[in-house]
């Protein structure tokens, strides 16, 4: 229970600290109720804060507890989990958002209605709605184990608790006090993490040798190998980053900070804070996950508490208390910056079409009311307790898709009929896939979701694309554009 | 939902919200119609 108390306490400190900073800035800059302050930090952040918020909007429980168990049970290829972040950071970073910083757009569902057409637009909002949400549920779940682990809350409660706290952590400033939140906790997450290597591996009496020898001298010495054995990397891995890959290469919640970033070369620059910070990770979560494995005590528990009841045993209460606060911020950061972009997408995409010429103020309360309803939303339902990978796996199907017909508009050619049918059938083949016996009748696995709707994205995409007719793609009808300037 | 292990329950809520973004959409919509506002288009 102390842990736990002393992790919240952790992460109050940090909220008061980040709303106490980012008033005197405000009072400083006077920037206080500008348009888009709340929701994009009025477009002011450097690169080390959208660094950490596109690492950490990406990093919750699903690198926490999903690639501790995932290590547990299939060796260190469960770091593509991690890695597949990373590339999608990269694509983020150098591709699509400074493609959408430019644009001057808040959201990706908006730019894609200026690349494809407004029923895109609107198709892509829906995806992304869905898709977040489904992570927060996770998130919430992911907390409630937590919580259920270090104070026996139960995980219920565990998850109404996580979603009260999640909501402190973006409520009150929006955009600014994630971001702030996010750069100091990665310090303390990381010095944490260091840490937890050292005394996990001062409970090996031969060190961390002793488990590379134990996996490499085994019968499984594919355990050892990020690349896994054959069955396990085109099965289960391939199939979960290709759907978090281009899921995440066009996803609100990692782009809405590139949105707030100061230019388009602050978005670049933040790729050197982004994807180290992202990726790291999952390298230190990955040893804990192997080394639990190896170790008979720890072993007998499971793949769901080997790794951190290792964690808890190995290091000294007062250090465990700040990891599980560094732990807590991590995860809720990512159910923050899901929560503002649902509201983000709400207010540009939704409400404006209604009302167009609002306030700061009326945006803000609108927001502010979005992600407490979908936080409750999400708190009731986070307790079906889904299992996260396959979780993950499906619903980033759902916007794999978006980023296809967002290449062949941007590149080849913009038509919105084929883009709306082939994002359709796209979702239509996904939920057969889960909710029929069409992979029995077809005699393929039924967790290649990421593989089916990629697949129909392709063939249907780019036959209809060729076929009906479309305006020039969005390239070069800049182009044009500019030519004729 | 045999190979994925998800919750029924919880992949209708994730489509539900999607759903409802829609509707929200199209009554917003009509909303900004009967008040004659014009719709902030996205540019081409």
């Amino acid at each position: 229970m102390i842990i736990f108390i002393g992790g919240v306490v952790y992460m109050i400190i940090l909220i008061v600290a980040s709303i106490i900073y980012i008033n005197r800035q405000n009072t400083k800059n006077e920037c206080a109720g500008a348009k888009d302050e709340f929701c994009i930090a009025g477009r002011s952040l450097g690169a080390p804060v959208v660094g950490v918020t596109i690492a950490l909007s990406g990093l919750g429980a699903a690198h926490v507890f999903g690639i501790m168990e995932l290590s547990y049970i299939f060796g260190a290829v469960a770091i593509w989990f991690s890695l597949s972040f990373v590339i999608a950071i990269i694509l983020v970073t150098f591709f699509t958002g400074p493609l959408l910083r430019r644009s001057e757009f808040a959201t990706m569902a908006s730019f894609m209605g200026a690349v494809s057409g407004e029923k895109v637009r609107i198709m892509t909002a829906c995806a992304t709605c869905g898709m977040l949400w489904g992570f927060n549920t996770l998130e919430l779940q992911g907390m409630g184990i937590l919580l259920n682990v270090f104070a026996d809350i139960p995980i219920r409660y565990g998850c109404y608790l996580a979603a009260v706290l999640g909501l402190a952590y973006v409520l009150i400033a929006g955009m600014k006090e994630v971001g702030y939140i996010n750069l100091i906790n990665t310090f303390i997450m990381y010095l944490c993490l260091i840490c937890a290597i050292l005394f996990v591996g001062s409970m090996l009496t031969g060190g961390w040798a002793e488990v590379n020898n134990f996996y490499a001298n085994g019968p499984e010495p594919w355990r050892l190998s990020i690349f896994g054995s054959k069955a396990i990397m085109v099965g289960f891995i391939t199939s979960m980053v290709f759907s978090t890959l281009f899921a995440m290469a066009v996803n609100q919640n990692q782009l809405q900070a590139t949105t707030a970033a100061k230019d388009e070369k602050t978005v670049r620059r933040a790729a050197y804070w982004a994807a180290p910070v992202n990726g790291l990770f999952g390298t230190f979560i990955v040893a804990i996950g192997l080394a639990a494995f190896y170790l008979t005590s720890y072993h007998d528990l499971g793949p769901k508490l080997a790794g951190t009841t290792l964690l808890k045993d190995a290091m000294p209460t007062w250090l465990m208390i700040i990891m599980i606060g560094t732990l807590i911020a991590a995860i809720l950061s990512t159910f923050a910056m899901n929560s503002l972009a649902m509201a983000t997408i709400f207010v540009k995409d939704v409400y404006y079409r209604a009302n167009p010429n609002t306030t700061e103020k009326q945006d803000v309360f609108m927001m502010r009311t979005i992600i407490i309803i979908l936080a409750i939303i999400a708190a009731l339902f986070s307790v079906a307790l889904p299992t996260i990978l396959g979780a993950v796996a499906w619903q980033c199907s759902f916007v794999a898709p978006v980023f296809f017909v967002f290449i062949y508009g941007l590149f080849w050619k913009r038509c919105e009929t084929a883009s709306v049918i082939t994002i359709a059938v796209a979702w239509i083949a996904n939920c057969l896939w889960s909710f029929t016996s069409l992979p029995a009748a077809l005699g393929l696995p039924t967790d290649i979701n990421a593989y089916v709707t990629i697949v129909v994205t392709l063939v249907l995409g780019i036959i209809l694309t060729a076929v009906m007719p479309g305006k020039p793609s969005y390239f070069a009808a800049k182009k044009a554009a500019k030519a004729t300037a | 939902m045999e190979g994925l292990n998800v919750n029924a329950i919880w992949m209708a809520g994730l489509i539900g919200i999607g759903v409802a973004y829609g509707i929200a959409y199209l009554i917003c919509g009509s909303i900004g119609k009967s008040k004659g506002v014009t719709p902030p288009k996205t540019k081409d």
